[in-house]
């Protein structure tokens, strides 16, 4: 929700004030960014197969903006830029500052680095919406930090870099801007998912994929890794991904209000259908890489980041 | 429109543009425009409102124009904005009138341009790094910081533009090292060395290219593949040598007021932020307009008109709608009707209009036909050429070189990003009925140079070479895909930029695979190489330049 602005200039201040509480109302963004990784950029949306060199040409392809839950235009997706539009057609969207292959934490665009990259727009936006967390999860090692040198981010790693950017963001949107942080999705449901699309054509290796490509074996492979074995690390991740979304949930809480910035999680516990919560079957994953959400996926997120999106 | 267009050339043609009368971009890019043009063209508005005064400080007042002046960049930014809420609008206002069918989309002429930025002025010493000749009558100076991937988009487009403006660019490079960017001043004062050594393009292009791996490692990897004096360099860059340099571009970028990059200064106009190659080519020809110069590639048009003048006038039942000239031949396309049926086509260069009839040229304002082993021309239509008469009352001339964004009103432009690779397949080879949008490959970042010399020693151990690719499990036609083991400490691949694990699946046009791996017969033979592979999950495009 965001505070109609007034120029004071001439007006006592309780007048001004005043007026303030009054009108605090519900109000669009003039001007929407996003942070995130391939998900946001809709990534791999189309692609249905992975037995012919054909079908390999769509992950090749790249990102699919037009099937972003963001900012995609394809009326499949009916993305949360499109919903806006139906409310005011002048409302603006960038995904600019995401990238594929995005972190929360590491890499070079993670979220501090796309914060810092929004809030130097010279159109600063009004609204921005978070969705990263996935890569941090499936680009490491292991589970337990004990069995590899590179496992999953800690919990003080992980607030950390959540702060990193929203001292960023709080820092650098005007007041009455509202930063929107869709939750880190249940990349534990990848493998059964994929297990299950497999099984519906002849055209579709999900495994082979995943473990030629290396696409988030952490997650997707069946075999031991670094002393864990699947059903060990399933049930890791499932703790993890659970306890990162309650940290951004706590981190937007403790955020909320800084110099005049509201801050917002999804992510409302494990009981409502969120980004963070919603359990992803052989439908909402692609058919080409079996990891990214398909289009109806990428309209499912569309749509679960609308139900919460306190900017409409 | 294209009558305008003649017009145009013809004056431009009287009036002769000898370089002597050119501008010195060397010197000051303002100096040829009218005082009080810097800083302040085309940001805002009336007159009145910029002498609206704000406020009061003792006597001192402080007007609209005061802050305008400071804000200049900041407001044109602004203008962007709502020129392309504008040109969004307009594109589904079309949407809606045309949808209907009543009035055809060939109907429609859009007409939006976008702002004129403010003009900055900079000093240009001759210690840049610069590509193109002093006189040029345009001057790109290009603000970038080596990690930044939007610089390293920017490469085939700035590349683009010398091909399609040939010597009248001139690229002038200042280096703006991000505060945010990883090693960002190191690879600014590597690629300074390298300048030192005469090599500081083919250098740029590959740091550009490998803009996600700048270290040190990078930087002693590209001197030798570009072959500089090695030793030169490690003292050169071990040394504090080109430090102030770098730090000077650092200011001047600071006091102009940019924020980021890649920053673009045509002649001074200010452009903002990764743009499209039509956006750049719209900025570019305004100015050439502003100094009274014929773009090259309209020269080149000029120059092969009065040869058509030779040619007869076709009577085949031709009609020609309209014409999309593109940055080369390929990229052109016309709009023929068949009278006789009254079906309109777009064609391109080579393709058969009728039996034994193809088009072979196309112009500004007429196409040239091979019909029976003879060469025809038809004029752009008005509706009274070749004797027939034609209802039509609008005729779309499209130009997608001078109103980029404009043309792309009806689509998203994200739409359009992408040209065509050395990785992708012909086009005719695409099959139809794929289940998905055929994107091509997605676009490769920069370019590594490669020694020939050094390349050729490390291809004498082509087996060796061969024994890093295993076959992975993923299986496509009864072949399998290629991934590559142990590679961390070969200098092979390290210098070719690939990594552990990634999976190469084209080199040039070609699969790789169990059964074909062209990878070393291509680096051998070609000069132009490409590597299209999967890395974590997600496609990598890597090009090759080998010298």
């Amino acid at each position: 929700m965001k505070l109609r602005k007034f120029a004071m200039l001439g007006l006592g201040p309780i007048l001004a004030a005043s007026i303030l509480l009054s009108t605090q109302a519900q109000a669009l963004p003039s001007n929407t960014a996003a942070a995130g990784d391939s998900i946001t950029m809709g990534f791999a949306a189309d692609c249905r197969y992975n037995r012919w060199f054909w079908d390999l040409f769509c992950l090749l392809g790249g990102d699919q903006p037009e099937h972003s839950w963001f900012d995609g235009w394809d009326s499949d997706v009916h993305s949360v830029h499109d919903k806006y539009k139906q409310i005011n057609s002048t409302i603006k969207a960038n995904k600019n500052a995401a990238a594929s292959g995005s972190e929360m934490r590491g890499g070079s665009n993670n979220f501090a680095t796309q914060a810092a990259k929004i809030v130097a727009q010279s159109n600063k936006p009004d609204h921005v919406e978070v969705i990263l967390g996935g890569n941090d999860i499936c680009n490491r090692d292991c589970t337990d930090a004990n069995n590899c040198s590179n496992p999953v981010y800690s919990e003080s790693q992980w607030r950390s870099s959540i702060r990193s950017g929203l001292n960023t963001l709080v820092g650098g949107l005007a007041s009455g801007s509202t930063v929107y942080l869709g939750g880190v999705p249940r990349v534990q449901d990848l493998r059964a998912a994929g297990l299950a699309k497999q099984a519906t054509s002849s055209r579709i290796r999900c495994e082979n994929v995943w473990s030629s490509y290396n696409i988030c074996n952490i997650a997707t492979s069946g075999s031991s890794m670094n002393g864990e074995s699947i059903s060990q690390r399933l049930a890791a991740i499932e703790g993890i991904q659970q306890r990162y979304n309650e940290i951004i949930a706590e981190e937007a809480a403790s955020y909320n209000g800084t110099n005049g910035v509201e801050v917002v999680a999804s992510y409302q516990g494990e009981s409502a259908s969120t980004v963070g919560t919603f359990s992803f079957g052989k439908d909402d994953i692609d058919g080409g890489d079996c990891f990214h959400p398909s289009r109806r996926g990428q309209s499912t997120a569309a749509n679960l980041m609308w139900n919460s999106n306190p900017d409409k | 429109m294209h009558r305008l267009l003649i017009a145009f050339i013809t004056l431009v043609i009287l009036s002769s543009c000898s370089s002597e009368n050119l501008p010195d971009p060397s010197k000051k890019m303002e100096e040829s425009l009218p005082e009080k043009v810097a800083m302040t063209e085309g940001t805002d508005n009336a007159i009145t409102s910029e002498n609206l005064v704000y406020a009061r400080v003792g006597k001192e007042e402080i007007s609209q124009a005061d802050i305008d002046k400071i804000l200049a960049l900041q407001l044109f930014d602004l203008e962007w904005v709502k020129y392309d809420l504008r040109r969004q609008t307009l594109a589904n206002l079309i949407s809606e009138k045309t949808k209907d069918g009543v009035t055809p989309t060939k109907a429609v002429e859009v007409l939006i341009e976008p702002p004129i930025p403010p003009r900055l002025t900079l000093e240009v010493s001759d210690k840049q790094p610069s590509y193109g000749d002093k006189s040029a009558p345009i001057t790109l100076a290009i603000f970038c910081s080596y990690p930044s991937v939007h610089c390293s988009d920017m490469t085939k487009t700035y590349n683009d533009l010398i091909e399609i403006y040939s010597d009248q660019i001139r690229l002038v490079f200042f280096d703006y090292p991000q505060a945010f960017h990883f090693n960002a001043g190191h690879a600014a004062r590597a690629a300074r060395c390298a300048n030192q050594g005469g090599q500081f393009w083919p250098y740029h292009k590959g740091l550009l290219a490998n803009f996600d791996q700048i270290s040190e490692t990078l930087f002693m990897n590209l001197a030798r593949q570009v072959n500089l004096n090695m030793t030169a360099f490690k003292t050169c860059f071990e040394s504090d040598a080109f430090t102030n340099e770098v730090k000077d571009n650092l200011q001047q970028a600071e006091a102009l007021g940019l924020s980021k990059v890649p920053v673009t200064l045509i002649n001074g106009l200010f452009i903002n932020g990764p743009r499209t190659l039509g956006t750049m080519r719209f900025y570019i020809d305004k100015e050439l307009a502003r100094l009274n110069i014929m773009p090259a590639y309209q020269l080149q048009q000029v120059k092969q008109a009065p040869k058509q003048q030779d040619i007869p006038i076709s009577q085949l039942p031709l009609r020609l709608e309209a014409i999309t000239l593109g940055s080369s031949a390929k990229d052109s396309s016309a709009t023929i009707e068949h009278l006789q049926d009254e079906t309109s086509r777009v064609f391109k260069q080579d393709d058969e209009i009728l039996p034994n009839t193809f088009l072979v040229m196309i112009d500004a304002n007429s196409v040239v036909l091979e019909h029976a082993g003879k060469l025809e021309r038809i004029i752009l239509s008005t509706g009274q050429e070749q004797g027939q008469a034609h209802n039509d009352e609008t005729i779309v001339n499209v130009r997608d070189y001078v109103e980029p964004d404009a043309l792309v009103a009806f689509e998203d432009s994200e739409r359009n990003k992408r040209g065509k690779s050395l990785a992708d397949p012909d086009p005719e080879d695409i099959p139809a009925g794929l289940e998905y949008t055929f994107r091509g490959v997605v676009s490769p970042k920069g370019e590594t140079p490669l020694s020939r010399t050094w390349l050729t020693e490390k291809l004498a151990e082509r087996e060796a070479l061969k024994s890093h690719f295993e076959q992975a499990e993923h299986d496509v036609e009864g072949v399998y895909v290629m991934r590559l083991t142990n590679i961390q400490e070969n200098d092979f691949y390290q210098t070719l930029g690939l990594q552990e694990q990634d999976v190469v699946l084209r080199v040039n046009n070609e699969w790789v695979h169990s059964g074909q791996n062209g990878l070393f017969e291509t680096l051998e033979s070609e000069q132009e190489v490409s590597i299209v592979l999967m890395r974590k999950g997600l496609p990598v495009h890597l090009n090759y330049h080998i010298n």
